[in-house]
């Protein structure tokens, strides 16, 4: 399964939830803001869980393509 | 398995917390606790969490853990606008934050080093010349106001009185109960009562920037200029942040000293980052862990749930046991031993989630770069512990470092 992880980095607060849930999927960059870093995701649960956690709803996962 | 958890205070697990004569030196009963009682209570109505993934759950959940209260005595209250980040809740604290981030970032330190490093050796220049010397005064104290003061857009000649004065307001009364001293509440409520030297001075930098007498890019312009939420900041609200980064400067000053001190007392440690400066980091890393500069941090339940089977009421205040969580053995292999381990996974010194800790980017630059001046400078067994030194912590509930660092200086015979 193919899924598409967005940060949208006008509500990111850098609360890094998604980096200790997911450390291999996001990072904080220079700004202190967080990223999708690229490659292969090993567990959706945790970019889920990811999602879920965020406290501004930052991330969007959705499927597939595009 | 987790343990059936306690409903009642029990003996066993009953400190007070407000005492540092019980709250520095609890890590039998922290390791205890993570074994047999991960959620105790250790007053009426408080909850203390001693598992590293349950400290972090509620640090990072904001919905179900509130910050109001904060660190204030039961019943005080502060005006809104004088709340620190710590104290406040979304939606406010998010467009605060959001903010704020555009300045606390790994980018602002990155950019603040060069600074924090002439000063520091200067710092250093000074003990080398005085010959002896009390390092929390000398260096730990002024670094991290130095350091904000420099970004904040503070003259480097108005650092000490700054220091002091920052100082001074934390060891009156205002922290816990909003007024100067609480005897005697009349006598100076609120920031500007507490402290009145220190928000003219304030009022001063503000003021010149809003007037155009000073033109600067520093962060009190950024305020001052930022529209947050639709709106300006007021010059409370500045002048509260400003108190606000300074203060929490405090703790780094702890993050200082328990370096600073293992790298006096300790050749192995001192030769171990000797041989590979690039330990460095890790090693500010394992110190934050293993004697967090803020032992614990509150949060306050908004409606009712469980922790680790212990049902939890609205109103009933968590305690995030940091100190705890960074030596949970599930997590940290031999916990309770200091050792530098660049694989082990982050603690939660700066806590976690929304309100991670603004300044830990600038924290561990300034400790790291104190660390390679220091190495740069002496060999083992130059800096070495006042004969009459005798070792005591910084008597305050919640933070961790020595009280003082009586050195002298000087390469001795060998």
């Amino acid at each position: 399964v193919t899924i598409k992880i967005q940060v949208d980095r006008e509500l990111c607060i850098g609360a890094q939830n998604c980096v200790r849930l997911a450390p291999t999927v996001f990072a904080i960059d220079d700004e202190g803001l967080a990223v999708v870093l690229p490659g292969e995701v090993p567990s959706t649960a945790d970019v889920l869980a990811a999602e879920h956690d965020c406290p501004t709803h930052a991330i969007t996962v959705t499927d597939g393509e595009s | 398995m987790p343990e059936g958890g306690i409903t009642d205070v029990t003996d066993e697990y009953e400190f007070d917390l407000f005492d540092p004569k019980q709250t520095q030196h609890m890590w039998p009963l922290m390791a205890k606790m993570r074994a047999d009682c991960p959620v105790a209570s250790p007053a009426p109505g408080f909850y203390y969490t001693s598992r590293f993934s349950d400290t972090e759950k509620v640090f990072r959940d904001s919905q179900l853990f509130s910050c109001a209260g904060g660190f204030r005595a039961a019943g005080v209250e502060i005006p809104e606008e004088e709340l620190f980040l710590a104290e406040l809740d979304p939606p406010v604290h998010t467009v605060l934050r959001k903010f704020l981030l555009k300045s606390f970032n790994p980018g602002m330190a990155r950019r603040a080093e060069p600074f924090a490093r002439t000063y520091i050796s200067g710092l250093f220049d000074d003990l080398d010349a005085a010959g002896t010397g009390n390092l929390v005064e000398d260096m730990s104290t002024p670094i991290p106001i130095a350091v904000t003061g420099h970004v904040l857009g503070v003259p480097v000649g108005d650092i000490s009185t700054l220091a002091a004065r920052i100082f001074a307001l934390l060891h009156t009364d205002w922290p816990a109960y909003g007024v100067r001293d609480r005897e005697h509440p009349e006598d100076g409520r609120d920031l500007a009562g507490s402290a009145p030297e220190l928000i003219a001075y304030l009022e001063g930098m503000i003021g010149a920037r809003r007037d155009g007498s000073v033109i600067s890019d520093d962060l009190i312009s950024q305020m001052i200029a930022a529209e947050v939420d639709g709106t300006r900041m007021s010059n409370e609200r500045i002048r509260s942040l400003i108190v606000n980064f300074l203060s929490a400067g405090l703790s780094t000053t702890n993050l200082i000293s328990n370096v600073l001190y293992r790298l006096i007392t300790s050749q192995e440690f001192d030769a171990r980052l000797r041989a590979d400066q690039d330990l460095i980091p890790a090693a500010i890393e394992e110190s934050l862990r293993f004697e967090p500069p803020v032992l614990f941090l509150f949060r306050t339940v908004k409606e009712p749930t469980a922790i680790s089977e212990q049902p939890l009421d609205s109103g009933n205040r968590v305690v995030m046991g940091i100190a705890s969580a960074n030596r949970d053995e599930s997590v940290y292999e031999e916990g309770e031993r200091f050792r530098i381990n660049r694989s082990d996974p982050e603690h939660l010194a700066f806590g976690a989630g929304p309100h991670l800790c603004l300044g830990n980017h600038m924290a561990r630059m300034e400790g790291r770069v104190v660390v390679e001046e220091y190495l740069r400078r002496y060999s083992y067994g130059d800096v070495r512990l006042a004969p009459d030194y005798e070792y005591e912590l910084m008597p305050h509930f919640l933070e961790y470092g020595p009280e003082r660092l009586d050195v002298v200086v000087g390469s001795q015979p060998r």
